[in-house]
C-alpha cells in the first residue's frame, strides 16, 4: 500500500518563508527599493468632528523638497469605494480617499504631501492647517443612538449604518414559560489589531501607461477592484503586489483610501511614490476592532435546556462604513447561538456611527463578542439551576448525529464532536479537582478561579449564490490554475494571499499530495495579480485552507486526470489502469510499465502525438465555490489568579481544545491557535484604545498601548480533535480566528469564579483598576 | 549639513562611511547599507523588532545613532549565517516554527542569541527566565510559544556543551 496520497498533508512541513526571515531576506513593502520614489505623508484630522471649511497649504508648499500637495478638491474624477459587506438597507458613507467638507475622526486624512524625502514630507505635513468649525463629537454607542445626536452623515436620518435581524420561534412564549432567565449587558472594548508591520503602499507608473502597486494587504484582487472603482483604472493595466506581509489580522483585509491616493498621485505626477505608515499613524489610520455591546437575555427550562435567546446588540463602527466592516454586525448576531440548540431567537444588531476611527474586520469578527455573551450566560444559568457548567452545555450542544444542523440564525453546523472535545479539555485541566482545591484554599492575597467556554468559528466563508441574500456584494469562490512545466515541475497560481501565517506551504502540501510529487517539485505563486489566479472574497473568513486549498486540490485533480490520459496514451494502456504513483504514472500494479512525471511532461510539450481530446502542454484551472460554510469549534479552559491588592489578573493555565477538521500542517495549526489566543489574552486583560472626552485617542504609542509580551502569557496546552467537514474538498476548515473567539469568555468565567457572585463580570478589559472595583463590591 | 565620518565593523566587515548626525543606526543599516533585514516596528524603542547585536549585546537600532556605532562590531541578521552558533539559531527558528510573519524575527533572534551567550555552566534555566528575556521583543503572531520552545532547546544544548 502506497503512502503517497498523504505524504505531506498532515505533516508539519517547514516553511521556506521562515528560512528567508531568519536570513533577513523577507521583503516587506518598506524594504522594496524603488529608485526615484517620492515620499508621501498624509495630513490627518486633529479633531474628532468638524466642518472642514478649507485647507491652508501655502506654508507647507514652501518647505524645501516639497513636490506637490493634494486636498480633496484636487481628486478630480476620484470616486468613493463601495463596501464589500452591504446588508439590506445599509447606508453609504460615500467618503473618498481624502475627507471633504467634514472631518469625522482623529486620524482621517484630508490632505497629502509629496516630497523628495520622508523628512521633508513630514515637516511640510505639519504645516498644513485645516480651517475648522468644530462640531460636538459623538463618542459612544449611546451618544450615537440618542434622538438628538449630531449626525455623523448629515444626509442620513440617524447614525445607524446597518441593522441585522433574526426572528424564529415563539420567543415571547418561551420567556413566559422559562424557569430561569439569565442576562446581562456584555461589552467588548475597542482594540487595535496591531500588526508588527504597519501598512504601506508604493505606486509606480510604468512606461506603457500601466500601474504597479505594492501594498501590505491580505486582498490583492479586492485592492485592484477598488482602484478600478475609485480611479476608473482598467484591471488589466493594474498590477497589485502584496510582498511579504508583516501580520494582517483582518486589519488589512480590504482596500484603504491610501491605495487609491498613492495610485492617483503616481499617475498624476508620473513618478513612483511611497508611503510607509508610522506607528502613531497606525493607531488612528488602520481600522480598529471590537467595540460592541450585546444586551442579551436567555430563557432556560429548569433542566437547563435553552428555550430562547433575545438580544439587542450595538457596534461602534466609528466614522466610516467601509470594506467588510459591517459584516461584524451580522456575525455578532448570527453567531450568538454558537454550537447550541436554540429553538427561538429575537436578535437585532445595529452598527452605530461615532467620531472614532472606523472598526473593521479584526480577527474574530464579531465572534469573540457573541461568544462572550452566550458563554457568560451559560455559566450563570448553570450556577442558578444547580447544574455543572459542563452539564448545562452538554444538554444544549448540538450532537454529531444531529448534524448538519441549521441554527435559528440560519447557519448550518456541518460537523463536530462538541461535547466530546469539551470533556477532553476539562479532563486535561482537571477542572473539578482544581475547583475543589480552590474552594479549600485560604482567602489570601491571591484569589483563584477556573472557567471555560465553548465556541464555534465560521470558516470556509462562501457560497456565492447566497451572498446577495446575506448582504455580501462580491462572490466568494476561488479560482486556481496549475501548470506542469516541461521539466515535470509544477507551479500553482494560487488564489489566496498569505499574510504571514504560512498558507503558501499548506497549498504546496496539498498540491504535492494530489500529484504524488516531492514538495520541492512544487512552487506556489501568490500575492501578485499578475500570476495569482483569483479570489472573490479575499483571504479572510477562514478561507485560506478550506477554499483556497480546496481550489488547489480540484485544479490538481484536473491536472492529474490529464497526466493519466497522457500516460495511457504513451504507455498504450487503458485509462482506468493508469494512475499517479510516487512522482510518475504507472499501469496498475506493474512497476515495469512506468514513466516519470518529467517524461510525461516532456511528451506533452513535445507534441509529436496527442491523446484524444488533449492538446499541447499540461495546465488546469478549477473554480471552487464552497457549498456551504464550515464551523471549526473548540473549548477553552483557563485558570486565573487575581491579586486582591493590585487587581492584577494572571492567566496561570490555558488549555485549548480545537477541531478544524483535517489538519494540513499541524504545527502551523498550533501556531495559529497560540497566536490568536495570546492576542485574545491581551484583549481580555489590558488592551484598549481609550478616547478623551473630546474624542482624541489616548493610545498613540506602544508605550500606552500594551500588547502581550512573553511573560504576560502561559504556555498553552493544546488538545486536538479532527472531524472532517463534509462541506470541504479535503475535510479542512479554517483556524485563523479560533484562537481569539473562546478565550475572553473562558477568562471572564474563571474571573467570575474567583471573585464570587457579588459583582457581575461583563465588561472588558479586566484591567487592574476594574478588578479592584469589582473586588471592593464583594467586601461591602 | 556636515556629515560625520564613521568606521565600524558590520557583519565582520570593516567599513568606513559618512552619516548625518541624526541618522539612526537602523536607517544607516537599512538605507545606506541596504541591510533591510532589520525592521522598524515602532521607532520608539518599545517593540524590539529593530534589535541588533552591538559588540554582542542587544541594541535598539532605532534609538541608537549611527555615529554611536563608531569603532563597534555590529551584527545584523544578514550576518548570522557566517557564525556557527548564530547559524544554529537560524536553523532552530526554522525547524521550530518560531516565526510566522517574520517581521520581528531578526530582533527576536538577537534577544535569544544574547540570552544564550549569557548562560554560564551550571546555570538553571527556567521558562520564566526565558520569557522574561523575550519580553525585550514583541511578537504579534506566534504567541511566543514556539519561540520559548526553541530558546529552551538551545539553552539545554548550550548547557550540555553540545552546541558548537
Amino acid at each position: 500500500m502506497s503512502i503517497a496520497p498523504t505524504a505531506f498533508v498532515g505533516r508539519s512541513v517547514r516553511r521556506s518563508m521562515i528560512d528567508r526571515a531568519v536570513r533577513g531576506r523577507a521583503t516587506y513593502v518598506g524594504d522594496i527599493p524603488v529608485p526615484g520614489a517620492l515620499e508621501v505623508s498624509l495630513v490627518r484630522s486633529p479633531v474628532a468632528h468638524a466642518e472642514l471649511l478649507g485647507v491652508e497649504v501655502e506654508k507647507a508648499r514652501n518647505v524645501p523638497g516639497v513636490v506637490a500637495i493634494f486636498t480633496a478638491e484636487d481628486l478630480v474624477g476620484v470616486g468613493a469605494q463601495s463596501p464589500i459587506w452591504d446588508l439590506a438597507g445599509q447606508r453609504r458613507s460615500d467618503v473618498r480617499a481624502l475627507a471633504e467638507g467634514r472631518l469625522r475622526y482623529v486620524g482621517e486624512p484630508y490632505a497629502v504631501v509629496v516630497a523628495r524625502s520622508a523628512e521633508a514630507a513630514r515637516a511640510a505635513a505639519r504645516l498644513v492647517t485645516p480651517k475648522l468649525n468644530i462640531l460636538p463629537p459623538v463618542l459612544s454607542i449611546d451618544a450615537g443612538l440618542a434622538p438628538d445626536a449630531p449626525r455623523i452623515f448629515p444626509k442620513w436620518p440617524d447614525n445607524i449604518a446597518a441593522t441585522s435581524r433574526w426572528q424564529a420561534g415563539n420567543v415571547e412564549a418561551a420567556f413566559a414559560q422559562a424557569a430561569e432567565i439569565v442576562g446581562g449587558s456584555f461589552t467588548s472594548q475597542r482594540v487595535h489589531p496591531f500588526s508588527m508591520e504597519g501598512r504601506g503602499v508604493i505606486a509606480r507608473p510604468e512606461a506603457d501607461g500601466s500601474l504597479t502597486l505594492w501594498t501590505s494587504t491580505q486582498s490583492i484582487h479586492q485592492v485592484r477592484a477598488a482602484l478600478g472603482e475609485t480611479l476608473g483604472l482598467a484591471e488589466h493595466r493594474v498590477r497589485v503586489i502584496a510582498p511579504d506581509v508583516g501580520g494582517a489580522f483582518g486589519m488589512k483585509a480590504f482596500a484603504y483610501g491610501e491605495e487609491t491616493l498613492l495610485a492617483f498621485i503616481a499617475l498624476k505626477l508620473d513618478r513612483p511614490v511611497r508611503w510607509i505608515e508610522s506607528r502613531k499613524e497606525a493607531f488612528v489610520g488602520s481600522y480598529h476592532g471590537r467595540d460592541e455591546r450585546l444586551d442579551i437575555e436567555v430563557a432556560f427550562e429548569s433542566d437547563g435546556h435553552i428555550l430562547a435567546v433575545r438580544c439587542r446588540g450595538f457596534l461602534d463602527k466609528g466614522g466610516d462604513v467601509c470594506g467588510s466592516s459591517i459584516g461584524t454586525v451580522w456575525a455578532s448576531g448570527a453567531m450568538l447561538t454558537s454550537g447550541y440548540r436554540v429553538p427561538a431567537v429575537d436578535i437585532e444588531v445595529k452598527g452605530v456611527m461615532t467620531n472614532k476611527t472606523p472598526t473593521g474586520a479584526y480577527r474574530g469578527y464579531g465572534q469573540p463578542e457573541a461568544t462572550q455573551a452566550i458563554e457568560r450566560c451559560m455559566d450563570i444559568a448553570g450556577r442558578r439551576l444547580g447544574l455543572h457548567p459542563a452539564e448545562i452545555r452538554r444538554r444544549n450542544l448540538v450532537r454529531p448525529e444531529e448534524m448538519p444542523f441549521t441554527t435559528a440564525t440560519g447557519l448550518t453546523l456541518d460537523s463536530g464532536r462538541y461535547a466530546e472535545l469539551m470533556d477532553m479539555v476539562l479532563e486535561r485541566i482537571d477542572f473539578d479537582t482544581t475547583r475543589k482545591r480552590h474552594a479549600v484554599m485560604p482567602k489570601g492575597k491571591l484569589r483563584r478561579g477556573i472557567g471555560f467556554a465553548c465556541f464555534t468559528e465560521l470558516t470556509n466563508f462562501g457560497h456565492s449564490p447566497l451572498n446577495r441574500l446575506l448582504g455580501v456584494s462580491t462572490s466568494s469562490f476561488d479560482i486556481v490554475n496549475v501548470r506542469m512545466e516541461p521539466s515535470g515541475h509544477v507551479r500553482v497560481f494560487a488564489s489566496q494571499t498569505p499574510m504571514g501565517q504560512g498558507l503558501e506551504v499548506v497549498l504546496a502540501q496539498i498540491c504535492a499530495d494530489e500529484l504524488t510529487l516531492p514538495i520541492e517539485d512544487v512552487s506556489v505563486l501568490y500575492g501578485d495579480t499578475l500570476n495569482a489566479s483569483f479570489t472573490g472574497y479575499a483571504s479572510g473568513g477562514g478561507r485560506g485552507t478550506g477554499v483556497g486549498g480546496g481550489a488547489v486540490a480540484l485544479a490538481c485533480r484536473n491536472l492529474a486526470n490529464q497526466i493519466r490520459r497522457w500516460g495511457a496514451h504513451l504507455l498504450e494502456a487503458p485509462l482506468e489502469q493508469v494512475s499517479l504513483v510516487q512522482g510518475g504514472i504507472q499501469v496498475a500494479d506493474d512497476p515495469t510499465r512506468r514513466m516519470s512525471m518529467a517524461a510525461v511532461a516532456r511528451a506533452a510539450y513535445l507534441g509529436q502525438s496527442y491523446p484524444e481530446g488533449l492538446s499541447g502542454g499540461l495546465e488546469a484551472r478549477e473554480v471552487y465555490d464552497p457549498p456551504a460554510v464550515a464551523f471549526s469549534y473548540g473549548t477553552v479552559a483557563a485558570e486565573v489568579s487575581i491579586d486582591v491588592e493590585t487587581g492584577k489578573v494572571k492567566v496561570e493555565r490555558l488549555v485549548f481544545g480545537h477541531d478544524c477538521g483535517v489538519q494540513i500542517n499541524p504545527k502551523m495549526v498550533e501556531g495559529q491557535v497560540c497566536g490568536g489566543a495570546v492576542q485574545a489574552i491581551g484583549a481580555t486583560l489590558f488592551e484598549e484604545i481609550v478616547y478623551s472626552d473630546d474624542g482624541v485617542p489616548l493610545m498613540l504609542s506602544m508605550h500606552d498601548y500594551l500588547v502581550p509580551l512573553a511573560s504576560d502569557v502561559p504556555t498553552i496546552d493544546m488538545v486536538h480533535l479532527e472531524t472532517p467537514s463534509p462541506f470541504s474538498v479535503l475535510g479542512s476548515k479554517g483556524v485563523g480566528e479560533s484562537g481569539t473567539i473562546g478565550v475572553p469568555a473562558a477568562i471572564m468565567n474563571a474571573v467570575q469564579d474567583a471573585i464570587g457572585d457579588a459583582a457581575l463580570v461583563d465588561t472588558l478589559p479586566l484591567r487592574a483598576e476594574r478588578m479592584v472595583e469589582l473586588l471592593s463590591r464583594e467586601r461591602v | 549639513m556636515r556629515l560625520i565620518p564613521i568606521e565600524l565593523t558590520v557583519n565582520g566587515e570593516v567599513m568606513t562611511d559618512h552619516v548625518a548626525p541624526m541618522t539612526t543606526l537602523a536607517n544607516f543599516l537599512r538605507k545606506q547599507l541596504g541591510l533591510t533585514g532589520t525592521h522598524l516596528g515602532c521607532e520608539e524603542g518599545v517593540c524590539g523588532s529593530c534589535t541588533v547585536l552591538m559588540d554582542g549585546r542587544t541594541t535598539r537600532s532605532c534609538l541608537t545613532l549611527a555615529a554611536q556605532a563608531q569603532g563597534r562590531h555590529v551584527m545584523t541578521v544578514e550576518g548570522y549565517a557566517d557564525k556557527p552558533e548564530l547559524r544554529r539559531l537560524q536553523e532552530a527558528f526554522v525547524d521550530g516554527f518560531a516565526a510566522q510573519c517574520g517581521f520581528c524575527t531578526a530582533g527576536m533572534m538577537a534577544v535569544v542569541a544574547e540570552f544564550l551567550d549569557d548562560i554560564n555552566d551550571g546555570d538553571r534555566v527556567s521558562e520564566k527566565m526565558i520569557r522574561d528575556r523575550l519580553n525585550a521583543c514583541a511578537c504579534r503572531c506566534t504567541g511566543y510559544q514556539f519561540i520559548v520552545e526553541v530558546a529552551t532547546r538551545l539553552a539545554k544544548e548550550r548547557m550540555s556543551g553540545r552546541s558548537i
